[in-house]
């Protein structure tokens, strides 16, 4: 096992879910299960992890699809343990550590993966720290747009029970918005960076293929989702659906690259 | 047919119809004293209290010469309106003991949708204030709503059934901020005077609603309850002027029809840039168009949501509950016993009194005839009639009240009957 750490990770992920299923089928309810504890242990874990892959490779850990994969993984799980520390978030763990388990066994999956030369450059890390913090943002976005299209059928539909489980419709667009928005400059100022990075060596690498277009893509939705609702006011249920589009876009497209074009931009 | 229920309870609630059902039979305040100048003038109650709030529409009456049960709620459907038969399962029909427990419970709100609720006590005690008003409330059903408030009070101090009890005013709170988040910073809007309304916005100002505005028929009405919340007052016709403006709107008005419609509310929409709307509606018939809640951003709920909502505890206040069942039932036996009590002492009066009439009226006929008896002999004719009639009705009116005390009222009926005295109304 050459990741240990993330191997734990993973397992501080699905126990839980396990142990919930199981506890429920016996039709009893267990708060060691939904500790949040196993959270922060996975966290901790991924952090381990990509440390640990920074230190092996003697780069940054986003370099790599491995390294990428847990780096995202890392930013989704810490992004919720902040989020939850606001009133009734817990439910936007659901999603959040589906999504953190997900990225972190698909890391498990990938090979490595060795550094190119021209990958280490500080500049370089920064683009990718910068691309990954925004995906990182997204998640949450998503995650937030999902509760809140929950939570909004809820109250349409008149269906009243457990509505005071997750936050209010405000707040949570207020977050969305915020996620959005932090995301898109992160995502924004990335890609610009990377621009730069290829003009600057000359090569115009990575300046075509699935992985560039597809991102330039996920940040026109964003720009348009943005841009929408500053000057059009559409706020709550559109904002919420382009921020499940969005990500469920932006999934597809590196799910795609991952699969076909052999990680970020064919590297 | 004379009729042989001394009390009579008609009515509809929440546990056999619906809001759209209930709406259809409520009862304005405004048109009480008609309905139940109706039910005098027509023979169908010699007392009758009209109880008309958002769950229920009742009718309490000592039934008159034409009053039966069935009559009485053919007429509680009419006097709403309703000439169709899709409402008559929907009505309930109690007689007697069983009218006097219901009212008891309806008092304790262990008939209400919030269980252990309190603002039934009020709509109570405004129901027998119309009544008095219109003259329709006689000795019986004042005795009835005394004890009936007397058990409320009993099961609300004996019992924990109010403890927790969530209101319509913070179930309305609670819902509000599910959508809006906070009520810092927000405004509301309340259209009318009614019971709820007052409540849910009392409420919302203490959880730190902003800013209000009142909108009533009346507009001096309307700015002395601006007033009581320190908000400002404007007149009704202003309403949709407001709607793009506030984040929460509350209808309590007893108009019976829609004030709000959908093309209201759409109008403003644009204006909001996509801020949410929360719509309240209390009224029973409602006053927001609900095809609203369709529309992106407005959230509409009405006074059944409220009470589902507030009623998430009621679990909690069931083994209250069951305790005051037993005050309700131990109180209705007693009451129900000394009502009776009291009725059959106020017709054994009348027998009383008839032969009374009848023993003067015939002295008077024998002594003219026997002119220039000495005053002596006069007396003597006046003691003895008087100890005939005493001795004849010594036994029966004994009978009767010794039937009564057991509460066979069937009984002492008979020798009402046969003394003419049953078919007369009190006044």
């Amino acid at each position: 096992m050459d990741n240990l750490a993330a191997f734990i990770a993973l397992v501080c992920l699905i126990l839980p879910v396990i142990g919930e299923m199981w506890v429920r089928q016996r039709g009893r309810q267990s708060a060691i299960c939904s500790h949040p504890a196993w959270a922060v242990l996975a966290t901790t874990a991924l952090l381990v992890s990509v440390v640990q892959i920074a230190v092996q490779s003697g780069s940054w850990p986003m370099v790599t699809v491995r390294g990428g994969l847990q780096t995202l993984a890392l930013v989704v799980s810490g992004g919720w343990l902040i989020l939850r520390t606001r009133e009734r978030m817990e439910a936007a763990g659901v999603i959040l550590l589906a999504l953190v388990g997900w990225l972190t066994a698909a890391s498990l999956v990938e090979s490595p993966g060795a550094v190119a030369q021209s990958s280490v450059s500080p500049f370089f890390s920064m683009h990718l720290g910068l691309i990954f913090l925004g995906l990182g943002a997204f998640a949450l976005s998503f995650a937030l747009s999902a509760l809140f299209l929950l939570q909004r059928r809820r109250l349409k539909n008149k269906n009243l029970s457990g509505i005071q489980e997750l936050p209010a419709l405000d707040t949570l667009d207020r977050l969305n918005f915020r996620t959005q928005g932090f995301g898109f400059v992160a995502l924004t100022v990335g890609i610009a960076m990377g621009f730069f990075l290829a003009m600057e060596t000359g090569s115009g690498r990575g300046l075509d293929g699935l992985t560039f277009w597809g991102t330039v893509s996920v940040w026109c939705w964003y720009a348009i989702g943005l841009q929408t609702r500053l000057m059009g006011g559409w706020r709550g249920k559109p904002a919420a659906v382009f921020g499940v589009v969005g990500f469920g876009g932006l999934s597809l497209i590196l799910g795609l690259a991952a699969l076909w074009a052999g990680g970020w931009h064919g590297v | 047919m004379v009729c042989d229920d001394r009390l009579i309870a008609v009515g509809i609630s929440h546990h056999t119809a619906n809001v759209e059902d209930r709406e259809r039979i409520a009862v304005a305040p405004d048109l009480v004293p008609g309905i139940l100048g109706r039910l005098r003038d027509d023979g169908f109650s010699s007392e009758a209290i009209l109880l008309s709030t958002c769950n229920r529409t009742e009718l309490y009456t000592v039934p008159g010469s034409r009053g039966d049960v069935d009559r009485l709620a053919r007429f509680l459907a009419e006097s709403g309106g309703v000439t169709d038969k899709s409402l008559a399962d929907k009505i309930y029909k109690k007689r007697d003991q069983e009218a006097l427990r219901h009212i008891f419970r309806v008092a304790s709100s262990l008939d209400s949708l919030v269980l252990g609720e309190p603002q039934i006590v009020g709509q109570m005690k405004t129901a027998l204030r119309l009544a008095q008003k219109s003259n329709a409330a006689g000795p019986m059903l004042h005795r009835v709503m005394d004890h009936a408030l007397r058990v409320s009070k009993r099961v609300r101090t004996e019992t924990d059934i109010s403890r927790e009890a969530v209101s319509v005013g913070r179930a309305g709170v609670e819902l509000a901020k599910q959508v809006l988040g906070t009520l810092e910073g927000r405004s509301a809007l309340l259209v009318g005077a009614g019971e709820h309304g007052k409540i849910v916005a009392r409420a919302l100002v203490d959880f730190g609603l902003d800013e209000i505005v009142v909108a009533n028929r009346t507009f001096e009405r309307a700015a002395a309850l601006a007033d009581m919340f320190n908000g400002s007052a404007i007149p009704l016709q202003e309403v949709d002027r407001y709607l793009p403006r506030v984040d929460i709107v509350l209808c309590s008005t007893g108009a019976g029809r829609n004030l709000i419609s959908r093309d209201d509310v759409t109008a403003g929409l644009s204006k909001r840039r996509g801020r949410s709307l929360v719509m309240i509606d209390l009224a029973v018939p409602r006053n927001i168009d609900p095809s609203v809640n369709e529309l992106s951003g407005v959230f509409r709920f009405d006074i059944d949501d409220l009470a589902t909502f507030a009623g998430r505890g009621q679990a909690a206040r069931r083994d209250a509950a069951q305790v005051a069942e037993g005050i309700v039932e131990e109180a209705t036996e007693l009451h129900w016993r000394q009502l009776m009590g009291e009725q059959v002492n106020r017709e054994l009066g009348r027998i009383v009194h008839g032969a009374e009439q009848i023993r003067q009226s015939e002295v008077e006929r024998i002594l003219t005839v026997l002119e220039g008896l000495p005053a002596d002999q006069r007396g003597a004719v006046e003691a003895m009639t008087r100890a005939i009639v005493k001795k004849v009705l010594h036994q029966p009116l004994r009978q009767v009240r010794d039937w009564a005390e057991q509460g066979d009222i069937g009984q002492a009926k008979t020798i009402f009957t046969a003394f003419g005295a049953e078919a007369e109304d009190d006044d």
